[in-house]
């Protein structure tokens, strides 16, 4: 029997491993903040500018500027790129309908904002989550 | 008048100073140059709406602006928002198009207060940011209506339920205007002015979506419309406002009153959807306007018009048909039905054909139909480049009105050819 489970184990560590690569990036905010974990559904509206506030704060959307991070997001999770994603926005902001998103530099650059501005929510890659934020929700 | 014009950039500059104590002002701007002309009779396309005007010399000016956004967050949950636009058929006089403040009340509810854009149709909050729609400008048979923004509060609430996800808007205010809208005569086309000012502006819209691929979207809108005419002969506004004082002169006070473009009150509605799915776009709206006051204004124009679009992406490219119609009149059977038989205005001049004369305008009397192929590329992210051909024709033939409408020069078909480049920041 315990060789049979170790067998099993062996079986499904790389089933482990592979869905821990699968996931791309992590939606997140400051390491102390109290909103609530989201699903991927969710940080899509969000995302969109379809949720102004969260846990009773205004939110304050973070973009990555461009790279990977940016289109593993778009990709993913937003489903919308490119010119059809300006359109969209450029539709919220010059209405007034949601704030402006917040640009970002890298990974670096969302952890050190999601930290210092108050509501704010980023994304970034799988690798670059650490300590210094709280995870909303992988994709 | 220079002097005024700096005002808004001052106020501008202003907004990001006051709020240099938190860094986080963010600045935001959009712009197109839009290039046009007519081949077709060598004159001016017989649709401008917004005081556009293009003819056979290809000119850069009418629909090519720009425009600047400044937001400040004043507090965690309140931020004030400026917008200064430069638009070409305005000389490029900077202008606040947007000026207010937004209360976010909490995830559903936001008001605003101060100068807004009005949200009659789908694109009107943003008609002016091209690179937010595939045309280069959205179709004119629902877009030819001329105010642009009010002043007053839109109070808005939005939800997400399952698949779907709601906007409403509730409007109130007022707005004031001065409209330059290109008139053809016998001797050429000119500009004439009319002061339009909307009161007791009151509105609902509701926008839904449904798993991010289809739109549908409601509004009606209540007002009270006053025109003035700039007291040029060949303006239509004015020509009503001689009749008014025609009707008074001979003792029908009743008609005059119902004749002034003055007070009136208005009904639009407004019904549009969009399905963009599977490479496919579609969009189509319709409009219509009522005056609600009986026989009282019955000069005020009376709308139905529409438009459907569709489209296809290939990649980066889109190109787009659209057909448009526009149909609007005065209600010039109930004028008469509130006069005597026979009423004279002055000798040989029946109250009747008076106001023939009046509604056969081609100015007024609009029946015409709009076929329009589009391309829209887009260059980056943030530049695109759109080509636009519109052929149009006119179905109102002033001999439809007898010897009342002689005067007049009959709409001639016609077609124009805009290109333009979008941006935003």
């Amino acid at each position: 029997m315990k060789t049979y489970s170790k067998f099993l184990l062996a079986l499904l560590a790389p089933m482990v491993v592979s869905a821990t690569a699968y996931a791309a990036g992590a939606v997140v905010v400051a390491k102390g903040s109290d909103i609530a974990a989201l699903d991927a559904e969710t940080a899509k509206k969000l995302f969109l500018g379809r949720t102004p506030q969260l846990s009773g704060q205004n939110v304050v959307l973070l973009f990555q500027k461009d790279g990977a991070a940016r289109e593993e997001f778009e990709t993913k999770v937003l489903q919308r790129s490119g010119a059809d994603l300006t359109a969209y926005w450029s539709k919220l902001i010059f209405t007034g309908k949601a704030n402006a998103p917040v640009e970002a530099g890298g990974d670096a650059d969302v952890k050190t904002k999601v930290n210092s501005t108050p509501g704010a929510v980023g994304y970034i890659s799988e690798g670059a989550v650490d300590g210094s934020v709280k995870v909303l929700c992988k994709y | 008048m220079r002097k005024l014009s700096k005002l808004p950039l001052l106020g501008l500059a202003s907004l990001a100073i006051a709020s240099q104590a938190h860094a986080d002002v963010a600045f935001h701007g959009y712009g197109q140059i839009v290039a046009g002309t007519v081949f077709s009779n060598n004159r001016t396309f017989p649709a401008e709406s917004q005081g556009y005007s293009y003819h056979a010399d290809p000119t850069f000016t009418p629909n090519s602006n720009f425009a600047l956004q400044a937001t400040a967050p004043l507090d965690s949950s309140i931020s004030a928002t400026a917008q200064i636009l430069a638009r070409g058929d305005d000389d490029f006089q900077p202008k606040f198009q947007w000026a207010y403040l937004k209360y976010q009340l909490n995830d559903t509810y936001a008001l605003k207060a101060g100068r807004l854009q009005l949200p009659f149709y789908q694109y009107s909050d943003y008609q002016f940011v091209g690179e937010a729609y595939p045309w280069v400008v959205p179709p004119e048979s629902v877009y030819f209506t001329q105010a642009t923004h009010y002043d007053g509060l839109n109070l808005s609430a939005e939800k997400s339920l399952g698949d779907w996800y709601f906007y409403m808007q509730a409007i109130y205010g007022a707005f004031e205007q001065s409209v330059s809208t290109p008139v053809t005569t016998s001797s050429g086309t000119i500009s004439v002015t009319d002061h339009v000012h909307g009161h007791n502006l009151t509105g609902l819209t509701l926008d839904s979506s449904y798993n991010d691929w289809l739109s549908l979207r409601a509004a009606a809108f209540v007002e009270k419309l006053t025109f003035e005419g700039d007291g040029n002969p060949n303006n239509p506004v004015s020509q009503i406002g001689l009749l008014t004082s025609l009707f008074e002169a001979a003792g029908y006070n009743d008609t005059a009153r119902a004749i002034t473009t003055s007070n009136d009150p208005n009904l639009y509605y407004v019904a549009s959807a969009q399905i963009n799915r599977h490479n496919w776009l579609l969009i189509a709206e319709y409009q219509g306007l009522q005056n609600i006051a009986g026989a009282s204004g019955a000069f005020t124009p009376q709308i139905s018009s529409e438009y459907i679009s569709l489209g296809y992406h290939f990649g980066k490219l889109l190109p787009l048909v659209t057909v448009g119609h526009r149909n609007q009149w005065m209600r010039a059977d109930k004028m008469k039905s509130s006069l005597p038989p026979g009423a004279q205005l002055l000798p040989g001049l029946s109250a009747d054909s008076a106001i023939d004369a009046i509604a056969s305008n081609p100015q007024l009397r609009l029946k015409d139909y709009f076929y329009e192929f589009g391309v829209r590329y887009d260059l980056t992210p943030t530049v695109a480049l759109k080509l636009d051909f519109t052929h149009y024709e006119s179905n109102y033939k002033t001999s439809d009105f007898g010897p009342a409408a002689a005067a007049y020069v009959n709409p001639q078909d016609a077609n124009r050819l805009l290109g333009a480049v979008t941006f935003s920041f």
